[in-house]
């Protein structure tokens, strides 16, 4: 990478932090409301934007190997997405899309509740202890995992909400002097929370495969 | 040969990527699986003790505790293998359980506390990868315990590094007391205790699942190997706010789970409320503060280990008995089925604390060291007990009449085989409590810890 990408990926986080910490609720909450796939796209720009306010507190390495991570357990979901989305196209499953746009609306409610916790919590309690920024992208990350994790029927969804929650323990973390032994194992923890719910979401999909076979036969 | 030490677990994690990619041939996994925990058995017990070498920039060690718990991963990891493939999970088992191995094996030999702390999610995460799709309920199961897995992952540096503060500014007591409670999450979702027992309940609902098994079995014992080390390098951390907190969920989750054995309808849900509520007991014994109350709690995790493989190897022969009866000639009379019915039964209940088998006994050891006279801890226990047992006469009807789910396979009475080794094996533990026991105390001596308040530390140096 050049040194002014770098260089000016250093100081995005500087000059544009809140517009930074609003994407970041945002993105929390399309990951509320959306599918499996769309889901993707917002954790990965979530994660990004993760990164970016992280990089001046941690720096190249500790960011790069966190980048790295966040690429690959991206690359992970959307491979397995992809193979499952080849073989829906064999297989009609549009009961299940049905069920799922019945849910939006609930999930847009629980979005917005989520967003209320969010600045409640954070004018109420948590600027006294941290920083506003920091105290808005912990507690923005902690609420969008909870209620993803609380709202989660695929295990994908479970996924995502474990890494969204990871990335709250990692901001608190990078507080301190974070450990680089310490913080490579977060990003491989990372990459096996991708691969542990893809698995999920794959045996998931057998299942009612297998059960959809047998209703049939 | 020093430098061998780590081969223990890099062997198994080099299995496991082999076997994930030949997992698709029939027999090829477990076979290369059992290989491989022999191999480690083996190597295990040619290792020199405590000869430090270096690799990847850390210090790893065997020392006689850590080989004796090795050996019993490994064991276990061997025994249960034989079970996945009788239960036609020889695709999803092997490797991750393999990989979880491997990586449980790291935890062990590291000489750093904080890396051994941070493996072990990682350990874990693998094992989420052993849900088969054969059982629906093993997804969502499964889910939940990626999701408690990964909850304390802060408390471990924050527990670390207030450490580290309180051995510089020793007069600071309100480190080490937050250091201590930092302890609880981590212990509790990691064992999961009450009320986070249900993840393994709801995993193995629909039947024998092996991950669930592996985590009882193996998991539970290095998570409590890793807390009572803990607790030995840092005698301020068992405190007795915190023995008493962790004492609570541990009764907690061994009533709650013995009294829901009750509604369970499926003899692998009767096995999960008595695995969960025995470890309730193990971890009220351990946090008694005493040695005799630790031993007791060891002794009780021993048992239990071999009780749930022997009652895993029961269900898992099952299938095989049963559709081997059917063919054959109908009026002859059920032995094998029968002696499946005896030795899961019997497995059940040393966990539900029967006499005349060693549970009993060791409660008896534990209740005492709890210097408990009010009648509620002992009704709570006898609650717990008398719920699994019923849970076990359901489970024991549906056992005898289950109905094959498919031919019987060339496995002869192999699976009987393994039912009957582990069948002697628990009833000789059971029926030698206090020969065991002594011989825990000898094993172990070095990982009892010394319990000291944190007022005592301030004018003892304590040396980290």
């Amino acid at each position: 990478m050049s040194p002014t990408f770098l260089h000016e990926f250093a100081s995005l986080s500087s000059s544009y932090t809140p517009q930074l910490v609003a994407g970041l609720a945002i993105c929390g909450a399309v990951l509320v409301v959306s599918g499996d796939r769309l889901a993707i796209v917002a954790f990965l720009v979530q994660r990004l934007i993760v990164v970016s306010l992280l990089w001046p507190s941690v720096r190249l390495p500790l960011a790069a190997v966190m980048l790295l991570a966040s690429i690959a357990a991206v690359l992970v979901y959307i491979v397995t997405e992809g193979r499952l989305l080849i073989k829906a196209r064999h297989v009609r499953h549009t009961s299940q899309r049905r069920s799922f746009l019945a849910q939006v609306p609930f999930r847009a409610l629980a979005a917005a509740l989520g967003l209320l916790v969010t600045y409640g919590l954070v004018q109420g309690y948590a600027s006294n202890l941290l920083p506003l920024a920091v105290a808005s992208t912990v507690v923005s990350l902690l609420v969008s995992s909870l209620v993803v994790v609380i709202l989660a029927n695929t295990g994908l969804q479970t996924g995502l909400a474990v890494q969204t929650f990871i990335d709250a323990c990692r901001v608190l973390y990078a507080l301190w002097q974070p450990d680089p032994l310490v913080w490579g194992l977060w990003a491989v923890c990372d990459v096996l929370v991708a691969l542990a719910a893809c698995y999920l979401r794959k045996t998931e999909v057998a299942v009612v495969e297998r059960q959809t076979a047998g209703e049939c036969g | 040969m020093h430098e061998a030490v780590y081969w223990v677990a890099l062997l198994p994690l080099a299995a496991a990527l082999v076997i994930a990619l030949v997992r698709k041939l029939r027999w090829v996994p477990v076979a290369l699986g059992l290989a491989t925990a022999l191999a480690c058995l083996q190597l295990v017990l040619s290792l020199p003790l405590d000869d430090v070498a270096g690799f990847l920039g850390q210090q790893w060690m065997l020392d006689p505790t850590g080989r004796l718990l090795l050996l019993f991963i490994y064991a276990a990891t061997a025994v249960l293998l034989a079970i996945a493939a009788f239960t036609e999970q020889a695709e999803s088992f092997p490797a991750p359980a393999l990989a979880g191995a491997g990586l449980l094996s790291a935890v062990v030999l590291l000489r750093s506390s904080i890396l051994s702390f941070m493996l072990l999610p990682v350990a874990l995460l693998l094992l989420v990868l052993t849900a088969s799709g054969s059982f629906p309920s093993a997804v969502p199961g499964a889910s939940r315990f990626l999701v408690w897995t990964i909850l304390p992952i802060l408390c471990v540096p924050a527990v670390f590094t207030l450490l580290e503060h309180f051995a510089v500014l020793p007069d600071q007591p309100v480190l080490a007391q937050w250091s201590a409670w930092l302890t609880i999450p981590p212990v509790v979702l990691w064992l999961t205790l009450f009320p986070f027992d249900g993840a393994t309940r709801l995993w193995s609902r629909d039947g024998l699942s092996v991950g669930p098994v592996f985590l009882w079995a193996v998991k539970d014992a290095v998570v409590i190997y890793l807390m009572l080390g803990l607790w030995r390098q840092y005698p301020m951390l068992p405190t007795e706010n915190v023995t008493t907190v962790l004492g609570i969920a541990g009764l907690m989750t061994a009533v709650f789970s013995g009294v829901v054995a009750v509604a369970q309808s499926s003899p692998s849900g009767v096995l999960a409320c008595a695995a969960m509520s025995e470890l309730g007991l193990v971890l009220q014994g351990i946090t008694t503060s005493t040695d005799e109350g630790v031993l007791g709690g060891l002794f009780l995790l021993l048992s239990r280990s071999v009780a749930v493989l022997l009652a895993s190897a029961s269900l898992a022969a099952v299938n095989h008995v049963v559709a081997r009866e059917s063919k054959s000639n109908m009026q002859s009379f059920r032995w094998r089925s029968l002696l499946l019915l005896i030795a899961f039964s019997l497995s059940v209940l040393t966990m539900a604390g029967m006499p005349p088998l060693g549970g009993f006994a060791v409660r008896s050891q534990i209740y005492a060291t709890l210097l408990a006279q009010e009648p509620y801890l002992h009704l709570a226990w006898l609650s717990a007990s008398m719920g699994i047992a019923l849970g076990l006469v359901r489970a024991g009807w549906s056992l005898w009449h289950t109905k094959p789910r498919s031919p019987a396979g060339r496995l002869h009475d192999l699976p009987l085989l393994l039912v009957l080794c582990l069948l002697l094996l628990c009833l000789w533990i059971g029926l030698h409590p206090q020969d065991v026991m002594g011989w825990i105390s000898e094993w172990f001596r070095d990982l009892l810890p010394t319990f000291h308040s944190v007022s005592s530390c301030l004018t003892v140096p304590c040396v980290l």
